[in-house]
């Protein structure tokens, strides 16, 4: 089994006459789970397509991957196939005995649906399928694009405990795309984030801060304004597009906060105490 | 997993009502069709050389009828791997694509064989039928040939069943793939009926019913159709 890291030098790419990325440089650790964040359309599912070598019209070099495991979104399965037989289709190729197409079954809680037909599943047991088949592969790598889109939360809960598990067990390396941090926060070991033609890793704890922080949704500018001038409550006012986040002066509650926003008649739509992705990709 | 379990699931890839349609009810609608049209002109028809049905029964099948039915087999079993991006995880873990390809045109090597199949069995039914008012002459002798020809069938068309999965595998707009077969199906009649050209598969069987039949350029022709489809496909999908 290959559990080695994988290097990424100088990787560019670009698309019609926008570039994706620029002499792009980063490595992947074995035995972590990476979390690929950023907004829509900023290149997630390009370098998922590039690492997993459906796109190849790159530059640069790329280390050490072979026959990853890959889940894209929207993408299915043979329809008139049952679960095993789906598995199996790939096993050939991908190197992997029945033993394995068992285990990952096992993983994600499935072994009791071998027989049953694909087209015969709900969408949670289909995205579990699509989980089972990324998993099986004897290569160093599982691509896992949007994952846990369109699933119910003990579905997430449970593929989220399967992913761990393959990787203490395998000690492979795992790289989640998602455009919502928040949904793969607790799982990752290392965020790595799409920016300036660029794929970087950071600490998100630093990223963070907790206290007396709070990040607002502001409908209009005479809210922005409004806020901003009001120094008994904000200490620190930044702001990135329609969200602003506020630092609130030592002796102010959040309660006091709020109730201050109703007084004026401030016209907000979400508070949050967490550094929403988009505040935190735009203000990096 | 051996090479009969894959096979196997290539065969299941497809919906079994494909394979209803295509093996059981394509032959039995000629069938049925056939002998509507004997009935209506039994008058015509009585004491005529039994030949003018059987022949005509066979030629349109080696002319049309086979070649339109090896492009729906072979879109079909390419479709599947077409259907929501399958191919897209195949690039992720294959090395080449000699095996996926050689185990679709099995499959579709074998829809063929069954059809001729059942055509032997119908043709032999419409001879017993046509035999009671017509001419029959040598019965044995025609049916054996009759039976022969339609044998051929499948060993004939291989060149464009592996052709036709190339394009299907290749082109993912599969109404631009049947408009390009169906022009090649129709191009190639009168090429084949004018001159000895082997560079048209479909129109093989045409060519192989000709009374002076080039087996040799057939056969080459027939090689390297093959052999360049498989490996025009490989090239491609791996470097799409």
């Amino acid at each position: 089994m290959n559990t080695s890291s994988i290097k990424i030098k100088d990787l560019s790419f670009s698309y019609r006459d926008k570039v994706i990325f620029e002499q792009a440089n980063f490595t992947l650790q074995s035995n972590h789970i990476y979390g690929l964040i950023g907004p829509n359309g900023v290149g997630k599912t390009t370098l998922i397509s590039i690492l997993a070598g459906i796109q190849k019209k790159y530059k640069g070099l790329i280390e050490n991957i072979d026959r990853p495991g890959l889940l894209l979104q929207g993408t299915g399965f043979y329809e008139n196939l049952t679960v095993a037989e789906n598995l199996n289709a790939s096993k050939f190729d991908k190197k992997c005995t029945s033993i394995e197409v068992d285990q990952v079954l096992s993983l994600v809680k499935m072994t009791e649906y071998r027989t049953v037909k694909f087209s015969n599943l709900s969408q949670g047991y289909k995205q579990r399928l699509g989980i089972a088949r990324s998993l099986l592969t004897d290569g160093n790598l599982v691509l896992l694009d949007e994952p846990f889109t369109a699933v119910d939360v003990q579905t997430v809960r449970l593929l989220k405990k399967a992913i761990v598990d393959y990787v203490a067990n395998t000690k492979k390396i795992v790289v989640i795309s998602s455009h919502q941090l928040k949904t793969i926060d607790d799982l990752i070991d290392q965020p790595l984030m799409i920016k300036s033609q660029q794929v970087q890793s950071f600490d998100l704890n630093k990223k963070r801060q907790k206290s007396h922080i709070i990040y607002l949704w502001l409908n209009d500018e005479n809210s922005m304004q409004e806020v901003e001038n009001n120094s008994a409550y904000v200490e620190q006012f930044n702001r990135v597009d329609d969200i602003v986040e506020i630092t609130l002066s030592d002796n102010v509650k959040l309660k006091d906060f709020i109730e201050y926003l109703d007084q004026k008649q401030i016209s907000w739509r979400r508070l949050d105490k967490e550094m929403p992705l988009e505040f935190f990709y735009f203000k990096e | 997993m051996n090479h009969t379990d894959r096979l196997f699931l290539e065969w299941k890839k497809v919906n079994s009502k494909f394979y209803y349609i295509i093996i059981l009810g394509l032959p039995t609608a000629v069938f049925l069709i056939t002998c509507l049209f004997i009935l209506f002109k039994k008058e015509a028809l009585t004491n005529q050389p039994i030949e003018l049905i059987i022949d005509n029964n066979i030629g349109s099948w080696y002319a049309l009828l086979y070649p339109f039915t090896l492009l729906v087999i072979a879109q079909n079993l390419a479709d599947t791997e077409h259907k929501h991006q399958l191919m897209l995880y195949a690039k992720s873990y294959k090395k080449h694509w000699f095996d996926l390809f050689a185990y679709k045109a099995i499959v579709a090597t074998a829809i063929l064989v069954l059809l001729t199949v059942l055509n032997i069995c119908y043709n032999a039914l419409l001879f017993k039928i046509a035999s009671s008012f017509m001419e029959v002459g040598e019965g044995s002798r025609l049916l054996s040939e009759t039976s022969l020809a339609f044998s051929k069938c499948a060993f004939v068309f291989l060149p464009a069943v592996f052709f036709h999965l190339m394009l299907s595998l290749l082109i993912e707009k599969n109404g631009i793939v049947y408009i390009l077969g169906i022009f090649l199906i129709i191009v190639g009649i009168p090429i084949a009926n004018l001159t000895d050209l082997v560079i048209n598969p479909y129109s093989y069987g045409i060519l192989i019913q000709k009374p002076d039949t080039a087996y040799l350029s057939l056969l080459v022709g027939g090689v390297f159709i093959v052999l360049g489809s498989l490996f025009l496909t490989n090239y491609r999908l791996k470097h799409k």
